[in-house]
């Protein structure tokens, strides 16, 4: 029976060594496996709806995500039809907000917005004034697009735009 | 024998309460009322802070003209629990759209919205303040339909297009107080 305390009392001083260990460890691994959870998730350059690592937590928006690589190219996100409201937000891999657009705040309501990384600028193609690339600081980007459902009524609308959403290489001229 | 059950004890023990650890809310950011989903800064000094469902990947909540809070507890700092009843009351920040839900925070189901309101379906008074009544039974007006079973859940509100996005202080946000009425195991 004493043994058997003896043992109980080394398990649970060693459980607390454990946990400690781990908690320690935590914050040197979390950092990094979030953008490397987010590369394994969603391949580069596509848009993506379904499996997604949750980016958006509020029930009202649906979410699609596109993982880009600005180091090849600019990057162009479209998506068209009328929905109740769109947000779009780019973030660097660490997380940060790099730049945000909603159908009030862009230059059209149509969601139309190329992607390039500094290194690029310089020599993207000439694209229309109206519609300029946008310069993100970073070689990889997320992108997540949140469209507003206030309620079902607007789910096959919401349903048909993310449908249309697209993330793709912007090729010359375009 | 007795000294593998130690070890189980040690290894399972201390890797089940770090995973515990790890999934709950920060207790910085918990005590009554709302607290805003960390921002980069914030992340920065504290590695653990999570979204209220448990989630592990956060993204900057406060990019762009977005805004997302989350509140645990009332303002009197009981836990929120499917089996009270709630007043929510107050103003909500200027907002082109804005959304409250009640989000699951069991381990069954982490993030599962269990109701939730947005401006384009919500009842205003006249001066502009709004009434949320939380709780099993429907009430008039404005409710929330909570499950009745004693379990924890948390309150997420979503602030879009709105030029709240940098204040740094919560405190000069008009925001909704949360007042726990009853629970089921209280006396009335």
């Amino acid at each position: 029976m004493r043994r058997l305390g003896y043992s109980l009392v080394v398990g649970a001083a060693g459980a607390g060594l454990v946990h400690l260990a781990i908690v320690l460890a935590l914050p040197a691994v979390s950092a990094e496996n979030t953008w490397n959870g987010v590369k394994q998730a969603l391949p580069p350059d596509r848009m993506v709806r379904s499996g997604l690592p949750v980016f958006a937590p509020d029930p009202f928006f649906r979410v699609a995500a596109c993982r880009v690589d600005l180091r090849e190219g600019a990057v162009r996100v479209t998506a068209s039809g009328s929905v109740s409201a769109w947000f779009l937000s780019v973030y660097a891999p660490d997380g940060s907000g790099l730049a945000s657009f909603s159908d009030r705040s862009a230059p059209t309501t149509l969601l139309d917005l190329r992607l390039v990384s500094p290194a690029l600028a310089g020599s993207a193609e000439a694209a229309p004034p109206a519609n300029p690339p946008l310069e993100v600081d970073a070689e990889e980007a997320l992108v997540v697009l949140e469209v507003f459902v206030p309620d079902k009524s607007w789910s096959a609308a919401t349903e048909a735009f993310l449908s249309s959403a697209a993330c793709q290489r912007a090729a010359e001229g375009q | 024998m007795l000294a593998a059950l130690a070890l189980l004890i040690a290894v399972g023990g201390g890797a089940a309460s770090a995973w515990l650890a790890a999934r709950s809310l920060d207790p910085v950011s918990s005590g009554p009322g709302w607290h805003a989903l960390p921002d980069r800064a914030a992340r920065a000094s504290n590695p653990y802070r999570r979204d209220p469902a448990g989630r592990r990947f956060a993204l900057d909540a406060k990019a762009g003209e977005k805004l997302l809070l989350v509140a645990t507890q009332s303002d009197s700092g009981a836990p929120l629990r499917s089996d009270c009843t709630y007043k929510l009351s107050g103003r909500m920040p200027p907002s082109r759209i804005w959304t409250i839900a009640a989000l699951d925070t069991s381990l069954a189901s982490p993030g599962a919205s269990l109701a939730g309101l947005s401006s384009t379906g919500a009842v205003w008074h006249p001066d502009g303040s709004i009434t949320i009544s939380m709780g099993f039974e429907p009430a008039p007006g404005n409710w929330l339909r909570l499950s009745g079973e004693a379990r924890p859940f948390v309150l997420l509100v979503g602030l879009y297009d709105t030029p709240s996005v940098d204040s740094g202080a919560l405190n000069d946000l008009p925001l909704l107080a949360i007042r726990r009425e009853a629970c089921r195991d209280m006396p009335q």
